[in-house]
């Protein structure tokens, strides 16, 4: 069983806006992120909408941040946002205010594109200017250790750092590597990031493979047809439970447990009978010590691919039974978009928000459940005030790579499952 | 006197197989003999995939001569990216069987470095996008253009049901690859796991590093050539109550990962992580006799200014830098060093590190032709040119009494 893992800071920006709370404040209306492309000519392209970024927040002219990408910038904003920067970039002020070394603060960034969306600038000037002539200085921005420096600087922070590139299941897979950074003992704080830009890359890319719907993204419907490409950028800091109550802190949420798995079954299909996302979820339910009737809600993956929903609901009923049709559910992609890579963590964040307020913002586009699915759901179309105490969150992505997270509410100091 | 005897008094992590696709060939025996010979592969002229302006007169060590069919399903390795091909015939190797046809095995991981994945299919996606436009993108080279398509290939094909975790990084990620599978190991979370990191030849990519003098632009530059590889080790978990197996060829009993607070200089980003993966193995300084370092012909990122600051520079130590026989290769290179602890260790010889021109303390010996070892411990560095450094603390196998 996992130790229980404080949360402590958020920070978020997808296509509904930049702030944590803006974000939860449009959600809960209802209001969805995913509009007319203006980026990108989609004239003659059966595709017209999306998630697109919003602006990219000022961080001031210390962190020398003008140079680098919007998306690299938009990371670092929601990062200082989760260390409760508010405003103060000044480096080292997480360090001091949590009072550790800079050794010891960690960074796991989960994204699908790495450092890659500099190929459309590269590929732009080899169009204009021929492959003799292009501008292959842009391709220094390809370097993903390049960015981790230009992170931790700003950040302040020297620990252990990694980028994990699980297509969908990255962003889950950087809180995971949280987890373990400190069950492990390698570090008393870790931010745990997740990010993917709306990119002409995976906009053509999924579309290539008819996952992007053409109308609504109706998950878990008769008649989905795909989802919505939408940009996300999220940041967690996790700390050991023990360190927080010492300095009496009340924590935000805890990460209960985790599980991740592998299909090994298709590169782009997920299991049909949902194999590896089973294994993911229990592993998570035996992390966090739980019985699978303990989940209040789920946060579901819900691509409203007509395969990969199949799937997954398979493997929640399998998981979860009987009780599968008790559980609320949550699909955040109509409303956010599909943020790929950092998916995972801003559904995260979702997650964590529902337990702070206790509710479920509503699931848009749903409806009636697809009959062939077999399966009674209980999917919100509206915001719905509930008591909970565990939401797990789902992530099932490319490669059949599989991660679940189990957020726990915090009610009290609990000394049987704190961190020693 | 190695630390571990028969029953080490905590869980171990045991290397059990290795698997290597390189410019030296195919196969972790192969490329082994072929390193302690010094037997590296004449220049190459690099291929032009996108007429990318590659320097004329620079080379490359790709790792040529053999067909990826002959060592993989040819039914599906033709389809896949290089990347991928390479990845999956390493992984092979280090699982030591060939396709999967039993059970799946669950508890097994994957997690794979690279700092590009597949920029071949990557670029030919991008170029046929922006030649043909939305409606022309091509579903294959996407899904495979993707970074964890190897990780995904390796879990299918050998039919394990762990975590597949593909990370990106700078020239150590296969070595924050080997710190990541420690950890899990160590936790439980899986009883053995998959570990290493490839990198393939793009000639933009090669364009843009040699603009950069990362990658060598002729042969007479003092950086290295653009090389390509992959290098995959299997690791098993040894539970603290039980005997190190005996073809555990050596233990993984550290790590430790930082970043420097000045700039590009890696010097104490290396420092700290030493001391780290010291401390986390438990082991004094005295104790290392081995260091296998990231370092090429030049020691770009400082890596030595950082170790003799942790390690006494009077005591004698012998020096290894594969990167002077497998080139840059990102994640290959710091798989090869990995590999090459370990077969020091195991055999008990070293291989040569040709054309070096750092600077080491009198005492610290850099062999330019193979030579017998008695190393019982080993430390694997790589400091990146970004300012990190990841350090991984190997030991030798004990022996029975």
């Amino acid at each position: 069983m996992h130790p229980r893992i404080a949360i402590t800071g958020l920070g978020l920006t997808t296509s509904l806006g930049v702030g944590v709370e803006e974000n939860w404040r449009r959600l809960v209306r209802g209001e969805s992120g995913v509009r007319p492309l203006r980026s990108i000519d989609v004239s003659d392209y059966p595709v017209k909408d999306g998630g697109e970024d919003p602006p990219v927040p000022d961080l001031g002219p210390d962190l020398d941040a003008a140079r680098r990408t919007p998306e690299l910038r938009h990371l670092l904003h929601v990062c200082l946002e989760a260390c409760g920067a508010s405003g103060d970039s000044t480096r080292g002020a997480l360090a001091r205010r949590l009072d550790l070394e800079a050794t010891r603060i960690g960074l796991a960034v989960g994204s699908s594109l790495a450092a890659s969306t500099v190929s459309e600038a590269f590929f732009e000037s080899r169009r204009d200017r021929g492959a003799a002539s292009a501008d292959y200085g842009i391709l220094r921005g390809y370097h993903v250790d390049d960015q981790f420096r230009f992170l931790q600087d700003g950040l302040g922070i020297q620990g252990a750092s990694v980028l994990v590139s699980n297509a969908c299941a990255a962003g889950a897979g950087s809180v995971a590597r949280a987890s373990d950074w400190i069950r492990a003992g390698r570090c008393d704080a870790v931010i745990a990031a997740g990010l993917d830009a709306f990119s002409v890359f995976t906009f053509a890319g999924f579309g290539s493979l008819m996952a992007l719907s053409t109308g609504v993204s109706r998950p878990f419907a008769a008649g989905r047809d795909g989802m919505k490409i939408g940009a996300g950028y999220a940041a967690l800091l996790l700390e050991p439970l023990a360190r927080v109550l010492e300095r009496g802190d009340r924590p935000l949420a805890l990460l209960a447990g985790y599980g991740e798995s592998s299909d090994a079954h298709h590169l782009t299909h997920p299991h049909p009978e949902g194999d590896g996302a089973v294994l993911a979820m229990g592993r998570a339910l035996e992390a966090a010590g739980l019985a699978a009737d303990a989940i209040d809600a789920i946060n579901c993956h819900a691509t409203a691919t007509p395969s990969n929903d199949a799937a997954e609901v398979k493997a929640m009923a399998r998981v979860f039974g009987e009780s599968l049709k008790s559980i609320p559910l949550y699909t955040p992609k109509p409303a956010v978009g599909h943020a790929l890579g950092g998916a995972g963590t801003v559904e995260a964040i979702l997650s964590v928000l529902f337990l702070r307020e206790q509710c479920l913002a509503p699931s848009l586009g749903v409806g009636e459940v697809d009959p062939a699915l077999e399966v009674e759901l209980d999917l919100c179309t509206e915001a719905r005030d509930l008591p909970m105490r565990y939401v797990m969150s789902n992530s099932f992505g490319f490669g059949g790579s599989n991660a679940s997270l189990i957020f726990e509410r915090f009610e009290s100091p609990d000394p049987a499952g704190g961190e020693a | 006197m190695s630390r571990y005897k028969k029953s080490p008094a905590e869980g171990a992590v045991g290397i059990r197989g290795l698997g290597v696709v390189a410019p030296q060939g195919v196969g972790a025996e192969v490329f082994w003999q072929r390193l302690l010979a010094g037997d590296s592969r004449p220049p190459q002229t690099p291929p032009s995939i996108f007429d990318a302006p590659v320097p004329a007169r620079a080379h490359t060590l790709e790792a040529t001569g053999f067909e990826a069919g002959e060592y993989a399903d040819p039914r599906i390795v033709r389809r896949l990216s290089r990347y991928s091909a390479i990845s999956l015939i390493a992984a092979q190797e280090a699982m030591g069987s060939g396709d999967h046809d039993g059970e799946p095995r669950d508890d097994v991981a994957v997690i794979l470095g690279t700092a590009f994945g597949s920029g071949v299919y990557h670029f030919e996606y991008y170029n046929k996008l922006f030649e043909d436009g939305l409606k022309e993108a091509s579903p294959l080279l996407f899904s495979e253009s993707v970074i964890n398509a190897a990780t995904g290939h390796i879990t299918h094909r050998l039919g394990l049901r762990g975590p597949g975790l593909a990370l990106v990084g700078g020239e150590d990620v296969a070595l924050k690859a080997a710190a990541l599978a420690i950890d899990k190991l160590r936790l439980g979370d899986v009883s053995a796991a998959l570990v290493g990191g490839t990198d393939e030849y793009c000639d933009v990519l090669h364009a843009s590093l040699a603009d950069q003098r990362i990658v060598a632009r002729d042969t007479h530059d003092t950086a290295c050539p653009y090389g390509e590889g992959s290098a995959v080790l299997m690791l098993q978990r040894i539970a603290a109550d039980a005997s190190v197996p005996e073809d555990a060829l050596a233990l993984l009993v550290g790590a430790g990962n930082a970043r420097s607070p000045r700039g590009t200089d890696a010097s104490d980003a290396v420092r700290m992580a030493v001391s780290a993966a010291l401390r986390d193995a438990r082991m004094e300084a005295s104790e290392i006799d081995l260091i296998v370092s990231g370092a090429g012909i030049l020691d770009v990122a400082g890596e030595f200014a950082g170790l003799v600051s942790v390690l006494d520079p009077e005591r004698p130590r012998i020096i290894c830098a594969p990167k002077t026989q497998v080139g840059e290769a990102f994640a290959f290179s710091s798989a090869t060093q990995l590999l090459v602890a370990t077969l020091t260790l195991a055999r008990g010889e070293v291989p040569p590190s040709p054309r070096t021109r750092f600077d080491l303390p009198a005492s610290w010996r850099l062999p330019q032709a193979r030579e017998k070892s008695d190393a019982r411990n080993a430390l694997v560095v790589c400091g990146t040119r970004a300012g990190s450094a990841t350090a991984v603390i190997l030991a030798r196998s004990p022996e029975e009494s």
